[in-house]
């Protein structure tokens, strides 16, 4: 008591729907189908990665760092369709419901200013989410078990999920606060949903009918910036289908012309030992005993993740969304980390791939783009949902 | 018009007019409750009495006329307003998982209450509505007529001066409403002015100091109970009823002494009165008297 009476008040609106809702029913239903979607998922992705020709039996970085990629991968993917599926939910009744159990004049003539009752129940939502995000972030640290996904990834990953429920929060809240009714809102905020997932594919797809006629470039796909998972697409980074996974965001990198080519099994490049240097999934570089001696080949374990290099050396072990392929490689004297704490010379530069890693449009990136998209919905569905609520009221009825 | 009690009113309407599009809820209503009163707002439904409290709530905006709440304009200064008048609306709307002691609180944090007076001020109020045993109850188990206490104490949260409490009685039994009488004797003991609005005329008349009559938009009579029932009548019928089923009637107006003489002179003149009374004098009589029974 005396410890929470330090802090800053709580906005009464958020303290009290918290009380609320964990009280509820549904909250342990929720959070507990979310774990056991996303729990499947791992465990699908993890037994077909075990499957595979490259898991055979023996231990190898690669497809060990593949697995891990296609596990992360997978949970972001479903982390952010659950999160499409249960934000419109969580929200829709803030402010409808409220008018539909006659609450609500009540809590507007309170000192509560609009803007504080739309945060408050804005935050009361999005306090679920996270809830959820934290939840799942044991299944999510999973790959770094296996390898292949670096934090940063991590980061940009869930980065995208809250932007995405902090996105589609504001619009269903808007949805509450302008439609009478709980059903109304409920139906009409999982329409915009569907429209921004489904809907935003739909019309790049119809604009590229008259282009594909007449042979023409492709359309910039401006109307996938306000995707979800167009953006989530872009931060992360595709390269996952070698082993036998498809990442199921690779269709939405192909859209933004991303660089997806299969580059994971090329040798580019042998170390002091002799042995190939693979460029790994996420930029990495691994050695492993050079794949002409195919049979009884000494396979040797590498350590994965490679020790910390030294000062100078190579640091940039998959920095996520900005380790382009060019940036693997930084021009000057480095020294590549071979896995066994050799270090050599870097065996070759690579060459900058077509596309890269990054999507642009009008010379911004586009997930950065998106961001600013979600922003600005996110703005003008607050402001209009705070106008509406305002009191007094000049139109007929409040 | 009423007796010019205190300094400025707790509530003065001039002109008030509430339109919406072509129905005309109130038309150019004047009202001046004074301080310290127990006023009560009659007319059937439709009169208006609803709207003209969300005018004063600050729930919606006239379309002409001055309103003047606690001094305040309500919708040019809704905040102020809202400091000051404490607003229970017809409807009882509760929320779930909630309990009752937290609802309160919930109420006091939106009233920009401290938190360190919170315990002190839920006690006060359970105790001041009657609810003390039911404080950690969850407050959508309440009966109807504690929920109607619980919403008496969410609007005193921030110890307003002015209640205004929409249809307060409706829908309780008659213990409830006994009970919601003796709180408004103590609210009205504690300063507060009262504003309440009824078409249980039989209580209003017994609770209030002060009564208007509206119909469809218009305000017909205000003032104290028995005054109205004088202007509008020039008097009060008395019956004399004397043995034999002779009946006598005779008009007084309202003032003691007029009633007192007219029963000595009875009682000189010898004659067999078997009922001495007054007729028509309720606030039932008064309100047929007064409407017409036009629905807008």
């Amino acid at each position: 008591m005396s410890l929470t009476s330090a802090l800053p008040p709580l906005n009464p609106v958020l303290a009290r729907e918290l009380k609320q809702r964990m009280r509820g029913r549904h909250v342990w239903l929720v959070l507990t189908l979310y774990l056991a979607v996303l729990a499947v998922i791992l465990r699908w992705v993890y037994l077909a990665a075990s499957r595979s020709d490259s898991f055979d039996g023996r231990f190898d970085q690669l497809a060990s760092a593949t697995a891990g990629r296609a596990i992360f991968q997978w949970l972001l993917f479903f982390m952010l369709l659950l999160v499409c599926f249960i934000v419109p939910g969580l929200t829709a009744g803030a402010i409808s419901g409220e008018r539909e159990r006659q609450t609500f004049i009540a809590l507007q003539l309170t000192l509560l200013r609009p803007r504080s009752i739309v945060v408050g129940k804005l935050l009361a939502s999005l306090a679920f989410v996270v809830l959820l995000i934290v939840a799942s972030l044991p299944l999510v640290t999973v790959p770094f078990l296996v390898g292949g996904v670096s934090v940063g990834e991590v980061m940009n990953g869930l980065v995208m999920v809250l932007a995405t429920a902090v996105t589609l929060a504001c619009l269903t809240l808007a949805c509450s606060a302008l439609l009478r009714r709980t059903q109304a809102a409920t139906v009409v905020a999982y329409g915009i949903t569907l429209g921004m997932v489904l809907g935003t594919l739909l019309v790049y797809g119809a604009q590229q009918i008259p282009r594909r006629a007449d042979g023409g470039a492709r359309p910039d796909p401006w109307i996938l910036v306000l995707n979800p998972f167009a953006a989530t697409a872009e931060v992360v980074q595709g390269r996952t289908q070698s082993a036998g996974f498809e990442s199921p965001f690779r269709p939405l990198r192909e859209l933004l012309r991303l660089n997806d080519d299969d580059r994971l099994r090329q040798v580019i490049g042998t170390d002091g030992f002799g042995q190939d240097v693979l460029e790994g999934p996420n930029g990495q570089i691994i050695a492993r005993p050079p794949a002409m001696t195919i049979g009884p080949a000494p396979n040797i374990a590498v350590p994965f993740p490679a020790p910390p290099p030294p000062p100078g050396a190579f640091t940039d072990f998959g920095g996520g969304s900005s380790s382009g392929a060019v940036e693997v490689f930084p021009s000057g004297p480095v020294m590549v980390d071979d896995g066994f704490g050799f270090r050599s010379d870097p065996p070759m530069r690579l060459a900058e791939a077509p596309g890269g890693d990054r999507a642009e449009l009008g010379g911004i990136r586009f997930w950065v783009l998106s961001l600013w998209a979600w922003f600005v919905l996110s703005v003008v569905a607050v402001v209009l949902s705070v106008r509406r609520i305002s009191l007094p009221a000049t139109r007929e009825g409040a | 018009m009423s007796t010019e009690t205190l300094d400025s009113p707790a509530i003065r309407t001039v002109g008030l007019t509430k339109r919406y599009g072509n129905l005309v809820a109130v038309r150019d209503l004047d009202l001046e409750v004074p301080r310290g009163s127990v006023y009560g707002l009659i007319g059937p439904n439709g009169a208006g009495k609803s709207t003209t409290f969300a005018i004063l709530a600050s729930i919606l905006s006239p379309t002409s006329g001055r309103v003047e709440v606690a001094g305040f304009d309500p919708s040019a200064d809704a905040r102020s307003v809202r400091r000051h008048l404490g607003y229970m609306p017809d409807v009882l709307g509760v929320y779930d998982n909630l309990r009752v002691d937290e609802y309160l609180e919930f109420f006091a944090a939106a009233h920009e209450v401290r938190r360190a007076s919170w315990a002190g001020l839920v006690d006060g109020l359970l105790e001041l509505v009657g609810l003390e045993v039911k404080r950690e109850a969850m407050v959508e188990s309440l009966s109807r007529g504690m929920k109607q206490r619980l919403a008496l104490a969410r609007a005193l949260v921030h110890d307003p001066e002015v209640l205004v409490l929409d249809e307060p009685a409706s829908g309780l039994d008659p213990r409830a409403r006994v009970e919601l009488r003796t709180l408004l004797g103590e609210l009205r003991a504690m300063g507060k002015t009262v504003v309440i609005s009824s078409h249980i005329l039989t209580e209003m008349e017994e609770m209030c100091t002060h009564v208007a009559i509206m119909e469809a938009g218009r305000l017909l009579a205000s003032g104290e109970p028995g005054e109205i029932g004088d202007r509008l009548r020039g008097g009060h019928q008395v019956v004399v009823r004397l043995t034999g089923g002779e009946v006598q009637r005779h008009t007084v107006n309202g003032e003691e002494a007029q009633r007192a003489l007219l029963h000595r002179l009875v009682a000189e003149e010898g004659l067999p009165v078997v009922e001495f009374s007054e007729e028509g004098a309720g606030l039932e009589q008064l309100f047929m008297d007064v409407t017409e029974g036009t629905i807008q």
